[in-house]
């Protein structure tokens, strides 16, 4: 009975009636308003049921956005903090966490993008001469830095200032030309001319 | 039939109302955001709402004062609003460290540490020498650093070939 009665209004709606319309006609063919009520409630639960079903399977939950979310974030921090890449210029450079000062490395990229604009032609040199920056505090000591060998330095400025990084970056890229200390400072003291202009 | 349509501008009306009342709630939520959002930038740095001007001020906890710097970038805006367009557009970041133009181990002297300000190349950023005094003739000096310097940053970044006012170097 009330199976027919559901049918009824629905093939009702999709022959285009309203629902004020489906009930005066129900109303007139002698069935109460209680069950015209509880029929339509049904039928609407119904497709509640039926569209989130659906949605379920067509969107992907909010844990998966959640998670997709995280891991997006994850890997730009790790971008952030650890790589600078110059792709125009073709420079990719690994920076190591800095366990004992400053994690993210802020410092150092920031002074190797002055090193860029500042001066271009030392900037080429270190990107064709390093390709891994260990921030962490090493032969160089506090404020310094010092070159491992292939194309490693260290620079450990964490807190320092940015010219003074820069002057560093330098002197440590001299190095890996296969220059002496002595020009080498030479150099640091050339780039902190170029690049503090007073 | 002139209830009925009473009857409807009354619904209109009502709908309005409430309408307006969700859009007061929702710009007022926006005004106080902001504020709270203002006050809270303004505390590690210099924020103007008003021409979306920020710089950020990195200063020395122990021999500076963010206070002055914060003043003397008011007293530029005050004194010379082409200045101050120039330090919002070409200056992000003001520090207050001492100017390192030279390693003394190379040439036996110190240049520009006692500088009262310098500006470091390729970046957009300007160094104060810390001072923690606070009166009005350390603000003065610090807005003819600021400007001096500013200016600076903006003829680099002018006169470069691939001219980018825009670029950012914050990370």
């Amino acid at each position: 009975m009330a199976e027919g009665l559901r049918k009824y209004i629905k093939n009702s709606f999709a022959t285009g009636l309203k629902k004020p319309q489906i009930e005066a006609s129900l109303l007139q063919s002698g069935w109460t308003k209680e069950q015209i009520d509880d029929a339509f409630e049904r039928i609407e639960f119904s497709q509640k049921e039926f569209i989130e079903k659906h949605r379920r399977r067509i969107l992907p939950s909010k844990k998966v956005f959640t998670i997709f979310f995280l891991i997006i974030i994850f890997f730009s921090l790790i971008y952030k903090s650890f790589f600078y890449v110059d792709i125009k210029n073709d420079c990719f450079v690994k920076i190591l966490p800095s366990l004992a000062m400053e994690l993210s490395n802020f410092n150092i990229k920031r002074s190797i993008k002055i090193l860029k604009y500042g001066s271009p032609s030392d900037y080429q040199d270190f990107c064709r001469l390093v390709d891994t920056i260990d921030a962490n505090v090493d032969c160089g000591g506090w404020e310094g830095g010092c070159y491992r060998g292939g194309k490693t330095i260290a620079v450990s400025t964490a807190q320092g200032t940015v010219s003074w990084t820069v002057a560093i970056i330098v002197h440590e890229t001299c190095h890996a030309k296969g220059f002496g200390e002595t020009e080498c400072y030479a150099a640091g003291d050339r780039i902190l001319g170029t690049i503090v202009e007073i | 039939m002139k209830f009925d349509i009473l009857q409807k501008l009354k619904e209109i009306l009502t709908k309005i109302k409430s309408k307006l009342r969700s859009y007061f709630v929702s710009f007022a939520a926006i005004v106080i955001f902001f504020a709270i959002f203002s006050f809270g930038v303004n505390f590690f740095s210099y924020f103007d709402p008003l021409t979306f001007c920020y710089i950020g001020i990195e200063n020395d906890f122990l021999g500076g004062n963010q206070k002055t710097v914060k003043k003397a970038i008011v007293q530029l805006k005050r004194a010379d609003i082409q200045s101050y367009k120039t330090l919002c557009t070409y200056v992000d970041t003001i520090v207050e460290e001492h100017c390192r133009a030279s390693d003394p181990r190379v040439s036996g002297k110190e240049i520009g540490t006692y500088e009262p300000g310098c500006y470091i190349r390729g970046s957009k950023i300007i160094n104060l020498i810390p001072t923690k005094e606070d009166d009005q003739f350390v603000i003065n000096q610090r807005s003819i650093t600021i400007r001096k310097y500013a200016n600076f940053s903006k003829n680099f970044w002018e006169n470069r070939q691939d001219h980018t006012p825009g670029i950012n170097l914050r990370f």
